[in-house]
């Protein structure tokens, strides 16, 4: 009898063994690049929490206003003010209605489209009309929106930022374009926003990977001047069958009209405003969360950890929950010196080597920035009331921060400090932020957060019976700059 | 609920961009669609900073976030009607390697911790490095790469295979070391 079982054809692979766990974090690995894949996913999610939360508020303030309208009128004369006292509850209900009818605009489901970016930086910025309310960390609303004067920073979700300055004319047409109609933008794309898209009257300015400025000016003509990279600029609006493109490169510039484009000279990028770029210098356990990263001691002799002699990370205590995430850090008294009270102190070293670096020798002088929220029980007449944050820039080895942070005052590059006397509430929390100017590079930092003891505590009283730090963080920045004309 | 604390959406953005490579690879490690991992990872940063009350050890967040992650990519396979390809003991052994490398290198980020996958892989013969890179980083298909290549199929299956098993033993004889 003939085996009718068919033959395994040759060329059929053998199934290959399962792959293991640790088989599969390679694979994923490998397809995140290691790690460098570019991913939106953060920065999308951002957008989605900012609009919801700037959706939020926009309710209340909505039902806020149906309030305020009801009792005005509710006092307001006879007849008059009852039928509009009758008319305020109406809106009042109607309100409600909007607010919580279950197939309404609900946070959790807002389209990203219309949030494309949302302001981050403003300086003397005025909106006309509707827009007058916009501030800063709100998502820009998608129509058509006037900037009367000042400037604004916008951030895209796609990741692009731009700097508008007034007058301008702007619409926010997704999270990767913005129509012009007028005014001066200047946009600093990173690789991963490319095709971010600026739209003129006269002209449509793609992205390649670039810093750039468009000057949109009356009588449709619009002036594209690239900085950094390269850009492709097409005549008319319609991107799939532009009239004419170029493709524009650094230092160089063209002006545009309904008629065509000419190159022109260069206008200096000082001429158009300036978003801010950011290099984060965060310290090691910002949030107090890792016990680990905290030792008692003097001042640390390396980086990435907290150190002082008098503290101790802790979770909820005395009434006082952490700022964020589980712990935060609680200042004790240290003993006294010559009978004196001394103030509670904890420091960290900061590498300040690599990006921040480069960052400050291409821009000159920058921000250095540190805050920290701070936080105490009421205690009594002799508990401590102020806090300070410092943070000081050094050139040298970590090694030697202890000495060099003992003579700040002549060895820092920069060196900046806030005080803050803070209420008596347990239940705020109040921020604080020191700022100064570096513009020599670092090697690192330091970070000091200080509970200040009043110098009139008796002996045995405890200046510090509960008294917290909690989220400190600090950045290099070159801040939102308008235009020099 | 959504906070109203302009801070703490800020707080959050700065300790989730830390693990956000991290996220991302480990999403990866199981869904291979780039796009659909974006999606599972997005989704996965919008419930963990509505949740963030719910987390009681902060320096538990990468791990938190990876279960947050597999949940989402499970619910994102039933809607699709898909099964999710891994055994519970292959996902335990998968989370063991992602806690080796928070245990063994503490103070580094996660581009620099996967540089430990880098350097084996650059260990790689050139002909396995050859069908990971087309296969991991260029996302083509094992037929694909056969043809591209001029050898069979099969071939192709049994260099990705020596090329996973190889690094898997790099890695983790090597975090394995790092412990001792």
């Amino acid at each position: 009898m003939a085996d009718t079982t068919p033959d395994p054809k040759p060329n059929m692979p053998q199934p290959p063994q399962a792959p293991d766990g640790w088989e599969l974090a390679c694979m994923g690995i490998l397809r995140s690049e290691f790690g460098r894949r570019h991913t939106q996913a953060l920065d999308k999610a951002m957008m989605q929490l900012s609009a919801e939360q700037a959706w939020v508020e926009d309710r209340a303030e909505v039902a806020q206003a149906v309030w305020w309208r009801r009792w005005v009128e509710a006092f307001w004369g006879l007849p008059i003010g009852r039928v509009a006292f009758g008319l305020a509850m109406i809106a009042v209900m109607a309100g409600a209605v909007w607010v919580f009818h279950p197939t309404g605009h609900q946070p959790g489901v807002i389209d990203l489209a219309t949030a494309g970016c949302r302001i981050t930086d403003s300086l003397n910025a005025h909106w006309n009309g509707a827009a007058a309310q916009l501030r800063t960390g709100q998502v820009l609303p998608a129509r058509q929106l006037r900037l009367d004067s000042g400037v604004v920073e916008l951030a895209f979700a796609s990741g692009a930022r731009a700097a508008v300055e007034g007058p301008a004319e702007l619409n926010v047409v997704d999270r990767n374009t913005v129509e012009l109609r007028l005014g001066k933008i200047s946009a600093d794309v990173p690789h991963n926003a490319i095709g971010f898209t600026v739209k003129t009257p006269s002209a449509t300015v793609v992205d390649l990977g670039t810093r750039f400025g468009i000057d949109a000016k009356a009588k449709d003509s619009s002036e594209v001047d690239v900085f950094e990279g390269k850009v492709r600029v097409m005549q008319g609006r319609d991107t799939n069958a532009p009239d004419n493109d170029w493709n524009l490169t650094k230092n160089m510039a063209m002006v545009l009209d309904q008629r065509g484009g000419v190159t022109t000279a260069t206008t200096p990028e000082t001429a158009f405003p300036q978003p801010s770029r950011v290099v984060s210098v965060h310290p090691a356990n910002g949030g107090f969360d890792a016990v680990s990263l905290a030792k008692l001691g003097g001042f640390p002799a390396d980086e990435g950890f907290w150190s002082g002699p008098a503290f101790e990370l802790t979770g909820p205590v005395e009434g006082v929950r952490p700022a964020q995430g589980g712990g935060m850090l609680q200042f004790f008294s240290p003993p006294r010196r010559d009978a004196m009270p001394v103030d509670s102190v904890v420091w960290q070293v900061l590498d300040m080597r690599g990006a921040p670096q480069d960052f400050i020798t291409a821009n000159g002088k920058v921000d250095l920035k540190a805050w920290v929220q701070f936080n105490r029980v009421a205690g009594d007449a002799h508990s401590a009331t102020r806090f300070r944050i410092s943070i000081a820039a050094f050139r040298g080895q970590p090694a030697d921060a202890a000495a060099l942070w003992a003579k700040r005052s002549e060895t820092a590059l920069a060196y900046a400090e806030k005080e803050i006397t803070t209420d008596n509430n347990p239940g705020t929390w109040e921020k604080v932020e020191a700022a100064t100017k570096i513009s020599a590079v670092a090697d690192f930092a330091v970070l000091e957060v200080r509970a200040i003891a009043p110098k009139d505590t008796p002996p045995g009283i405890n200046p510090f019976p509960g008294h917290f730090a909690d989220l400190i963080d600090a950045k290099v920045c070159l801040p939102l700059q308008r235009s020099r004309r | 609920m959504v906070s109203r604390n302009p801070d703490s959406l800020h707080i959050f953005e700065v300790l989730a961009k830390q693990h956000e490579a991290m996220l991302l690879a480990y999403i990866l490690s199981f869904v291979a669609d780039h796009k659909m991992a974006e999606d599972i990872a997005q989704q996965s940063f919008l419930i963990a900073y509505r949740k963030i009350g719910t987390l009681k050890a902060p320096e538990a967040f990468p791990a938190w976030l990876r279960g947050i992650a597999r949940l989402e990519a499970l619910a994102a396979m039933r809607r699709q009607h898909r099964e999710f390809p891994v055994e519970p003991g292959v996902l335990q052994q998968l989370d063991e390697a992602y806690r080796r490398f928070e245990e063994q290198r503490p103070a580094e980020s996660w581009e620099e911790r996967f540089h430990l996958v880098e350097e084996c892989y650059g260990r790689l013969p050139d002909a396995l490095r050859t069908v990971c890179r087309l296969h991991y980083f260029e996302g083509q298909k094992a037929w694909q790469i056969a043809e591209g290549l001029t050898i069979n199929l099969t071939a192709v299956l049994k260099r990705l295979e020596r090329a996973r098993n190889a690094l898997r033993d790099c890695v983790r004889s090597k975090l394995i070391s790092e412990s001792q």
